[in-house]
């Protein structure tokens, strides 16, 4: 059995369970807090506070006083020391003595024993003048001296109403009896508190409640879901569907939280017979004398005016509401106060000002009345439209029976849809993200434009939605769309140059999540579209393959696009802080095809300070060669011309040789390059043989799967004690690594044991101090003391190791 | 500018031998309800004052058996007259006043309304009767002293009166005062009263920020900070943007434009335009501007403007509040606040 549905009045939340009202209440937490929170300073100190609620009708003032009450009325320590008076909201007051009865009245019914009914009949005996300081009093006196708060709906009517002098004598009131707390609504800020020479004027903390925002309108309804444990709903209103549907509510509500409430039934309905049916009553029973009632309220020029906006679709100039009304300069002083009741909005145009209806479902009151004949009701229609497309309209309309509802309803949707009026869904959600550029789009409003881009098929929408993905590094989003566009038949088709051009940042995404192979793929064929685009995805793209080429040792075509990218560096904004990035790619790729001159001219291209990261990628292009197994060709002959032509820092020379000595080089050139280190001195020797060592532990370091085999066949492949003493330095120089690796403490204690199992020793200092630098590493946090299971000056070693100060010692 | 809350400061903190009986009088509509009133606070005030009540009760028991219900009456259910009840009521305070050795202040606020009610009901003769009456009885009891506060001035109630033949000078002992806005020291002190109060946390320098920006006017001061952020710490980036949201809202609760449409009433339609081009002039600068580059300025927008009517409506400008002398031949808007406001309001 499916849970009850909960009772929420839409239009008097003060009959609604208060706890539901909690449950449903968004935006305005902080301020129900704050405000209660003052009301009970007003209740326990002489501190009186005042508050004004001002926004239009169905925006939750109503159950902004429900809760107010609720939540005081739960304090039980302040009971005792409150009197709530909250007055009935369908009656006014036009003078002080009208509203003394209404409040006495309201604090006889909540406290018939203190405020007696004797007293009120009494009053009625009375001269107006003397009634009034009679009821006044005995409200003191019946009081004791407690707080008394007065909940007032409609100010503004009321303060229309009332003259200054009631006014005045309701403030005097107020002053020489410091035991009244007002909390009031009001429609708009009106002159009665507005003005200064008007008696309440500055008297309330005003709040002006606006209209909740669509992401609060997703809140609220999830609200309502839930507390309707609707888990279908809640699971609905997650999906970018309902929020873009929840968009178009708010399009069509106008952010109003009556509304929202109300149309929160229809979101997740599906087909016609369950949408049709329920908003018709909706229409009539809830939204047409709602707004009805709402124009009531207005003047007769007032709802003249609001009836002609009813009447058009879009926003129209004043002039042209003047002329079409025969009100001359009226029009506007009219215009003015139908903004500020919250009944009509405006937008600037030049020096004129366009007006339309704040609530687009107001033309349903003008509309239910016009349509005696059962036409199709636009607002339905324009429902009909954002929760279908075309293609489903067609589809339902051929399935209905002729001259039913259902069928006029979607002849009426579908011609719309026909007569060149633009898609209503992707119009109100295009222009909910306005003019933002999709680089900054937010993950929501990736969602709702990929919702209007499956419902156009537009190239344009897909582009913007690939691009605002990869923007936010949703990489494997953008595999996904450019997969299904790809394989969809939706139309309208796009062309070869589109699809390409998705592609293309499909490469650019498989490029980003590491899928090499199939970036390189999804490039093929983009050139001459990457070429239309711009600079920057031409520069991006060259730069990607080049980058995917070295990782899949294709070091040729590697090189040809690192020179490819380096052509356009004159062209991009590319700092020199990046530029020998493409230099170091590019010669590191070099090398590997043996073009070592050239691989030369390029690391001397990059900053002495980066020397460090160039060994690093020419270690990793050694893995990535081995790996893929890739064969040299060059010879030791190149590399010494290369040497006498680019003379380079030693220590890159000496990474250079030794790596290139551990890939697949043939015999001969690893025994001309033994010749080629002996004829540059023994101290260049130790370089290469330090590097050697460096390049075999980084080797050993990446081969994760089998670490004891790696490290054992290092340390077996050694020829002598004095190469094994090389590769312990460099055992120890490898902690530097280990810190800025990603291992666990499991990890780290597996490349240890490793290590530990090589009974060499050579390599019993460097593993002892490998254990010291890992149990840094493990301990969390970082505890020097465990360098205390060495002796002084090998702690020195394996700090300078880990790039940590010398120790200091206590004085 | 707070003057009710000045009242309430004098009420909550009298001195040893003063009795203080506070009252908002815009409620009064004629002379009757403002001595039934005074009648009622008195004795109502007097009541814990057992020596002096009893004083009171034998002196007024000639008119026993009234009825306190805005306005007293006379056994016979005639209203009792309100000159003699003012009479009787201050006599009797001040003869038991001087036996006890006390003394006492009426703090009476929103004097004008009451008295332009006093007009529309009761006539203007009584007006004058009665602001002539309080003038004696203050020069003849010597231990009632009186604090009478309006947000009109009482001079536009004693203007109308005096249209109508008044010629009395019923102020003329009573000493003006003006509050203006608080000194920067008291005014961050209020600010960081209020800020600790909201339990909202500020930033350094942004006490002071906030004064300052609010010219040191405690409504302005109240307001802004009931809608200050409470997330987070306050910074003088949020308060501008709140103060800006506040100015800038078609729902302005400060009555700024007040200091746009009064304009023409107090200069008249014909000065208006020169009016406007000085504030505009004075509010498109972040400093003060001199006289002589006021002048120039003006005259580029409206070369009929004289130095002299420049002169002049500067000076009035000033007596009307909206702007300040901060030394010599420079001028400013008083109030960084609408100086602000009118920025906006003029798109300059």
């Amino acid at each position: 059995m499916s849970p009850q549905k909960k009772f929420i009045s839409h239009f008097s939340p003060n009959r609604t369970a208060p706890a539901d009202l909690e449950a449903i209440h968004v935006q305005r937490q902080e301020l129900l807090d704050q405000v209660v929170d003052k009301l009970r300073e007003s209740v326990l100190t002489p501190t009186k506070h005042h508050f004004l609620f001002v926004g239009p009708r169905g925006c939750g003032k109503t159950h902004m006083l429900t809760l107010i009450a609720h939540r005081l009325r739960a304090q039980g320590d302040i009971g005792g020391q409150l009197r709530l008076a909250w007055l009935n909201e369908d009656e006014t007051s036009t003078t002080f003595l009208e509203l003394l009865i209404r409040i006495f009245r309201a604090l006889q019914g909540s406290h018939p024993t203190e405020f007696l009914e004797d007293d009120l009949k009494s009053t009625y005996s009375r001269s107006e003048t003397e009634a009034r300081s009679w009821l006044e009093r005995r409200i003191i006196e019946c009081s004791g001296g407690r707080t008394i708060l007065i909940l007032i709906e409609n100010l503004d009517t009321m303060m229309k109403e009332m003259k200054d002098i009631e006014q005045r004598a309701w403030r005097a009131m107020i002053q020489n009896h410091n035991q009244f707390a007002i909390v009031a609504t009001s429609q708009s800020l009106s002159p009665g508190v507005s003005k200064r020479d008007r008696p309440f004027f500055g008297f309330f903390e005003i709040h002006e409640m606006v209209p909740l925002k669509v992401e609060e309108s997703v809140e609220l309804m999830e609200k309502v879901a839930r507390l309707n444990e609707d888990a279908d709903l809640v699971g609905f209103l997650g999906t970018p569907l309902a929020r873009a549907r929840v968009h178009a509510i708010h399009h069509l509500a106008g952010g109003n939280q009556r509304l929202h409430i109300v149309l929160s039934d229809l979101i997740n309905r599906e087909t016609l017979e369950q949408l049709v049916g329920p908003f018709e009553k909706l229409v009539d029973e809830q939204l047409t004398p709602y707004y009805q009632e709402r124009l009531r309220w207005l003047s007769p020029q007032q709802r003249k005016i609001v009836e002609l906006l009813c009447r058009r679709g879009n926003p129209i100039p004043v002039k042209q509401i003047a002329g079409e009304l025969f009100m001359g300069n009226s029009a506007a002083v009219q215009l003015k106060t139908l903004k500020d009741l919250g009944y009509v909005r405006s937008f600037p145009r030049g020096r004129e000002s366009l007006y339309e209806l704040a609530e687009p479902l107001m033309r349903l009151s003008l509309q239910v009345k016009d349509t005696r004949d059962r036409q199709p009701l636009s607002l339905l229609v324009d429902f009909l439209r954002v929760w279908y497309d075309r293609e489903e309209l067609r589809k339902r309309l051929s399935g209905s029976p002729i001259d039913s509802v259902d069928s006029r309803y979607f002849k009426a949707a579908l011609s719309r849809c026909e007569d060149g009026s633009p898609d209503l869904l992707c119009e109100i959600l295009r222009s909910s993200i306005g003019d933002t550029d999709c680089e900054n789009w937010t993950d929501a409003q990736i969602d709702e434009m990929r919702v209007v881009a499956e419902r156009s098929g537009l190239f344009q929408d897909w582009l913007q939605v690939v691009l605002a993905c990869f923007f936010r590094c949703r990489n494997s989003d953008v595999v996904e769309i450019v997969n299904s566009i790809e394989s969809s038949e939706k139309t309208p088709p796009m062309s070869e140059d589109e699809i390409r051009h998705l592609r293309l940042f499909r490469g650019f995404a498989l490029t980003s999540l590491g899928r090499r192979e199939e970036a390189e793929q999804a490039f093929e064929g983009t050139d001459s579209i990457v070429k239309q685009i711009d600079e920057r995805a031409e520069a991006t793209m060259y730069e990607y393959r080049g980058i995917n080429n070295f990782f899949l040792g294709r070091f040729k075509q590697a090189s040809e696009f690192f020179s490819k990218r380096i052509q356009m560096l004159v062209f991009s904004k590319v700092g020199a802080d990046e530029r020998w990035r493409f230099y170091a790619g590019r010669g590191t790729s070099l090398l590997h095809v043996g073009m070592y001159v050239e691989a030369f001219q390029d690391f001397n291209k990059v900053p002495s300070e980066y020397i460090e990261e160039v060994r690093s990628l020419i270690q990793d292009s050694v893995f990535i060669a081995t790996s893929n197994n890739v064969r040299c060709d060059g010879s030791v002959l190149d590399l010494q011309r290369a040497f006498d032509a680019n003379p380079i820092d030693d220590k890159l020379a000496a990474a250079i040789i030794s790596n290139l000595a551990i890939t697949l080089h043939s015999p001969d050139f690893i025994r001309d390059v033994g010749v080629f280190i002996a004829s540059r001195g023994g101290e260049f020797k130790n370089l290469v043989m330090s590097s050697l060592s460096d390049g075999s532990i980084s080797m050993a370091f990446k081969l994760t799967d089998d670490w004891p085999r790696a490290v054992k066949q290092i340390v077996e492949g050694q020829p002598n004690a004095n190469r094994l003493s090389h590769l312990g330095d460099a055992l120890v120089r490898h902690l530097k690594t280990l810190s800025t690796s990603l291992l666990n403490a499991e990890g780290l204690d597996r490349w240890v044991a490793a290590w530990a199992q090589c009974d060499k020793p050579e390599l019993r200092l460097p593993i002892r101090l490998l254990k010291a630098g890992v149990d840094y590493l493990k301990s969390q946090p970082k505890d020097e003391t465990v360098f205390y299971q060495l002796p002084a000056e090998e702690r020195s070693l394996v700090r300078q190791a880990l790039g940590l100060p010398p120790e200091n010692a206590e004085s | 500018m707070g003057k009710t809350m000045i009242l309430n400061k004098m009420f909550g903190e009298n001195r040893p031998g003063w009795i203080v009986i506070k009252r908002d009088l815009e409620e009064c509509r004629t002379a009757g309800e403002f001595t039934t009133r005074l009648f009622h606070d008195i004795k109502s005030h007097i009541k814990g004052c057992d020596k002096m009540a009893l004083l009171l009760e034998k002196k007024w028991k000639e008119i026993q058996g009234m009825e306190i219900v805005g306005v007293l009456k006379l056994p016979g259910g005639k209203p009792a007259p309100w000159k003699d009840v003012m009479d009787r009521a201050f006599m009797d305070i001040e003869s038991a006043m001087e036996k006890e050795n006390q003394r006492l202040v009426f703090l009476w606020d929103e004097v004008p309304f009451m008295m332009e009610h006093i007009m529309e009901s009761d006539g203007e003769k009584t007006a004058m009767e009665l602001l002539d009456t309080l003038r004696g009885l203050l020069q003849t009891c010597t231990r009632i002293r009186v604090v009478l506060t309006g947000s009109i001035g009482l001079h536009h109630s004693i203007r109308r009166l005096q249209k109508k033949g008044y010629n009395g000078s019923p102020l003329n002992n009573l000493e003006p005062v003006t509050p203006g806005p608080l000194t920067e020291q008291d005014a961050c002190i209020l600010v960081r009263d209020l800020l600790e109060g909201e339990k909202i946390h500020p930033e350094t320098g942004c006490v002071e920020h906030i004064a300052q920006i609010l010219g040191n006017v405690p409504f302005y001061i109240h307001s802004l900070i009931s809608k200050l952020p409470r997330n987070g710490p306050l910074t003088p980036q949020h308060v501008d943007h709140c103060l800006r949201q506040e100015i800038g809202s078609a729902n302005e609760s400060w009555d700024l434009r007040h200091y746009r449409t009064r304009i023409p009433i107090y200069y008249g339609v014909e000065k208006e335009p020169v009016v406007l081009a000085v504030l505009d002039t004075l509010a498109s600068t972040d400093t003060s501007l001199e006289f002589k580059n006021i002048v120039t300025q003006v005259g580029s927008s409206i070369p009929s403007a004289s130095q002299e009517t420049i002169r002049d409506l500067l000076r009035i400008l000033e007596q009307d509040h909206y702007i300040m002398r901060p030394s010599d031949r420079h001028y400013q808007f008083r109030l960084e606040v609408i100086r602000q406001w009118w920025k906006l309001e003029r798109d300059l």
